[in-house]
């Protein structure tokens, strides 16, 4: 009976080995940062050395430096930025309500669920977008369609997540509600809800993320002003320099409504904490 | 007690009676609903201006004209050619991507951040680019949709893949099962669910990024043809192009509905009843 | 034949377990003889799972060794067989197959695979269910099957651990006497984890009761009922004493946790 040192060659399988805390010293976080990083490092490089040509790419310290610029000229504030976000955030706060109350009245009604569930599951498959032509030619390029498309593409993703949510509330607990014998609001208010908002949240939070694609591609596509807009602008126009700025503030932006919307949500969101 | 609000509704989640009562109307009821949209629709068109909003019957005329015109054909054709070919380009480089990701427990929390801030960049607005460095052609309306499709790709087939469940795993090893043993009779079956449901997803993310493109920047294609009649207002056309572009989109996605609920059905955990 | 000890198979010499700077075992040090049936009792969290990985050598010791057949353990080896607490059954493969599965890893041609997995499933009563899959069998029938497949490899050292655990009581009950009945034609060496005792006297040769986190061995307990057992043999004066000496011992832990606790 010798007593092993841990030196000793094991042949426990790799894929039930756990994963190993570093690689070359950096762990997983470090690593996503490191490539990032290199990525951007990479683009610099290209744009300044010429192998990409200047017309096509633009160095990311331009890029930052441009988009610097656009925040500080007031007629882009005012007639490209703050209306884009406007929309967004208009688009978010309907899809977002509409779809709550939708999900209940689908919760409350058996036949609407039955008859509109399959309807839902292949929403997303048929380009929404496609009838963007149609409102333009009913309303005129303006703000109408962009929010009538936006809200639609955006509403259907809350309307399953919060249903989801509703579905969530354990049977005991409801059996639990009707033995108190709370009324159908009481029940709404003390019980669903709380209940469904983890499921909401999630659903709201994807519902900002479809907005504010929504919003963007029909800028894009056909609009006269807006952040979508002012980047298939600058590329009609060969203005490369203000592309990717544009580019550049909408990811930021993006990011930022995401990352507030998410902490605002986030109290709420009880199975976070 | 309030006066005359209803006590808590039923339970709602009664075990499934599959009475054929019940089944003809779990069957039935999208189908009342979806022709009960057709008949408001044509009632509208009735009722408003039929140029402004044709009805039902003349907008399937005005597609099947359109479809004799060799111009029309070809720009249908082309939209399903370059559909195809961007969404083999997805399944095929995105679910070997993602998987191989997901093998590494390591790696793919590494890059998983990343992936996840690409993904959450409204990825209309990266077109430009794709136009700068692929041309007008059909390249970059190609790329642009394999980029939309090829993201959430990779991203739900890295998770299928890393999570294979812990015993099995196990069982495997005390087997003294070769890496390459387990991923063929372990790893690849459990993600066989999880990847029929990405075909689906991503089928309809493809399909509408491809069709943003073409609107945008298309010389032929079904989003040209769209946008194309929108200065003419040549509404009935329009809505006869959204109908064809709904069968096309829902024509595959049902049958990926089946093979994902067959699927679903034989390998996961919840199986065969 | 059961309960004649000939020699030793699993031979553990102050074995320990530590993650990071916690001990979560031992030293324990155990023996179990060529066809004895040893179970392992002992409150949650004292690391019997993790002895067990370590004698089927899915996880390594800190310090001290194991040594099986005379041999350090540098991994799994193929003649011993391990049957989980949740059966590990594939649900896309038929119950046949999943009994065959051990076989497969081991590159047993397709004939022998069938004919020996039917052999097992009909050991384990389950021959009618060949075809189906393991979601319409119930948690007892899937267990049967992980123990079918256990059998397949004719092991001379079989771990469970806890496979009852995740049934009703009834069941369970049902299927200790069918393990009985299984066990008792076998020559093969048994290390069994089980919380109730009742289980560990009716299969055991003896019965090791473990403390609490850091688990250490209390006691290696005798149980001398005859071979071969029935369902009757609980009955007998020797297993209610072995019993109720366990019990004292599995109680005085469990008091200690708890007052630990508070």
């Amino acid at each position: 009976m010798s007593i092993l040192t841990s030196a000793r060659p094991y042949r426990i399988p790799g894929y039930l080995r756990p994963r190993p805390a570093t690689v070359l010293g950096l762990a997983p976080p470090a690593w996503a940062a490191v490539l990032g990083l290199a990525a951007m490092a990479a683009v610099e490089l290209a744009s300044r050395t010429g192998v990409v040509s200047k017309f096509d790419l633009v160095p990311p310290s331009r890029m930052a430096a441009r988009a610097a610029g656009l925040l500080t000229d007031t007629g882009f504030l005012t007639g490209q930025l703050v209306p884009s976000i406007g929309l967004i955030a208009a688009t978010f706060a309907i899809a977002g309500g509409l779809g709550v109350a939708a999900a209940y009245l689908l919760w409350r009604s058996e036949w609407c669920r039955k008859a509109t569930l399959p309807l839902l599951g292949v929403y997303y498959a048929v380009p929404v977008f496609a009838v963007y032509p149609i409102l333009v030619v009913l309303f005129g390029v303006g703000t109408a369609p962009i929010l009538v498309v936006s809200v639609a593409f955006a509403v259907v993703v809350v309307i399953t997540n919060s249903l989801t949510g509703f579905d969530s509330v354990p049977a005991t607990v409801t059996k639990l509600a009707r033995a108190r014998r709370l009324t159908a609001r009481q029940y709404l208010t003390k019980v669903l809800l709380p209940a469904a908002v983890p499921d909401v949240v999630a659903g709201l939070r994807l519902g900002l993320v479809y907005s504010t694609i929504g919003v963007l591609a029909t800028e894009f596509i056909l609009s006269t002003k807006g952040l979508g807009h002012f980047i298939a602008d600058a590329y009609h126009t060969f203005r490369v320099d203000d592309m990717y700025a544009g580019i550049l503030l909408i990811c930021v932006v993006a990011l930022i409504l995401n990352v507030t919307v998410a902490a605002m949500l986030g109290r709420i969101d009880w199975r976070r904490r | 007690m309030t006066t005359a609000e209803t006590v808590v509704p039923p339970v709602v989640r009664r075990p499934e009676r599959t009475s054929r009562r019940s089944r003809m109307a779990t069957a039935s009821a999208p189908v009342a609903l979806t022709l009960g949209l057709v008949g408001l629709w044509w009632a509208t068109a009735l009722v408003l201006d039929s140029s402004v909003f044709p009805d039902p019957a003349t907008a399937v005329q005005r597609l099947l004209v359109n479809l004799e015109g060799a111009r029309f054909l070809r720009s249908v054709t082309g939209t399903i050619a370059r559909l195809a070919i961007s969404y083999s380009l997805v399944v095929i480089v995105g679910a070997a991507v993602g998987f191989a990701l997901g093998l590494s427990r390591f790696w793919s929390d590494a890059v998983s951040p990343l992936l996840y801030a690409i993904y959450s960049i409204p990825k209309v607005v990266l077109f430009p680019l794709f136009l700068l460095f692929l041309g007008l052609g059909a390249t970059s309306q190609i790329a642009f949709a394999f980029f939309s499709g090829v993201l959430p790709m990779i991203l739900m087939m890295t998770n299928a893949a890393a999570a294979a469940p812990r015993l099995p795993l196990k069982l495997a090893a005390s087997l003294r099962m070769t890496r390459a043993a387990v991923i063929r009779k372990i790893v690849v079956p459990n993600a066989l669910p999880a990847f029929t449901s990405a075909l689906r997803l991503t089928f309809g993310l493809t399909f509408l990024g491809l069709l943003i493109v073409e609107m945008f920047s298309g010389v032929s294609g079904l989003g040209y043809e769209l946008l194309r009649n929108i200065p003419l207002a040549r509404m009935g056309d329009i809505i006869g192009e959204v109908i064809l572009v709904v069968v096309m989109a829902l024509v595959p996605v049902t049958a990926l509905r089946a093979l994902e609920g067959r699927i679903h059905r034989r390998y996961s955990a919840g199986g065969a009843k | 034949m059961r309960g004649r000890v000939v020699s030793r198979l699993v031979d553990v010499h102050d074995a320990t377990k530590k993650f990071g700077q916690v001990t979560a075992l031992g030293p324990i040090s155990l023996t179990i003889g060529e066809g004895e049936f040893v179970s392992i009792v002992g409150p949650s969290g004292c690391g019997k799972s993790t002895l067990l990985e370590i004698i089927g050598g899915l996880q390594h010791t800190s310090s001290g060794s194991v040594q099986v057949r005379g041999e350090e353990l540098t991994g799994p080896r193929d003649e011993t067989a391990i049957v989980f607490q949740d059966s590990a059954t594939l649900p896309w493969r038929t119950v046949l197959d999943n009994v065959a599965f051990a076989l497969e890893a081991r590159k047993v041609p397709r004939d022998a695979r069938r004919r020996i997995a039917e052999e097992r499933l009909a050991t384990v009563g389950l021959q009618d269910f060949a075809d189906h899959y393991p979601a319409q069998l119930s948690g007892g029938m899937r267990q049967r099957v992980a123990i079918a497949r256990a059998l397949t490899t004719d092991p001379d050292l079989i771990l469970a651990d806890e496979p009852f655990g995740a049934l009703d009581e009834q069941t369970r009950l049902l299927m200790s006497y069918e393990l009985l009945r299984v066990v008792e034609r076998l020559a093969c060496g048994v290390l069994f984890i089980t919380h109730s005792i009742q289980e560990a006297v009716l299969l055991s040769d003896r019965v090791i009761v473990m403390s609490a986190r850091p688990g250490r061995i209390l006691d290696d307990i005798a149980i001398p009922l005859p071979h071969p057992r029935d369902p009757d043999v609980l009955g007998q004066p020797a297993a209610t004493e072995a019993a109720n000496r366990i019990w004292g011992l599995i109680r005085r832990e469990a008091q200690l946790a708890m007052g630990a606790a508070s």
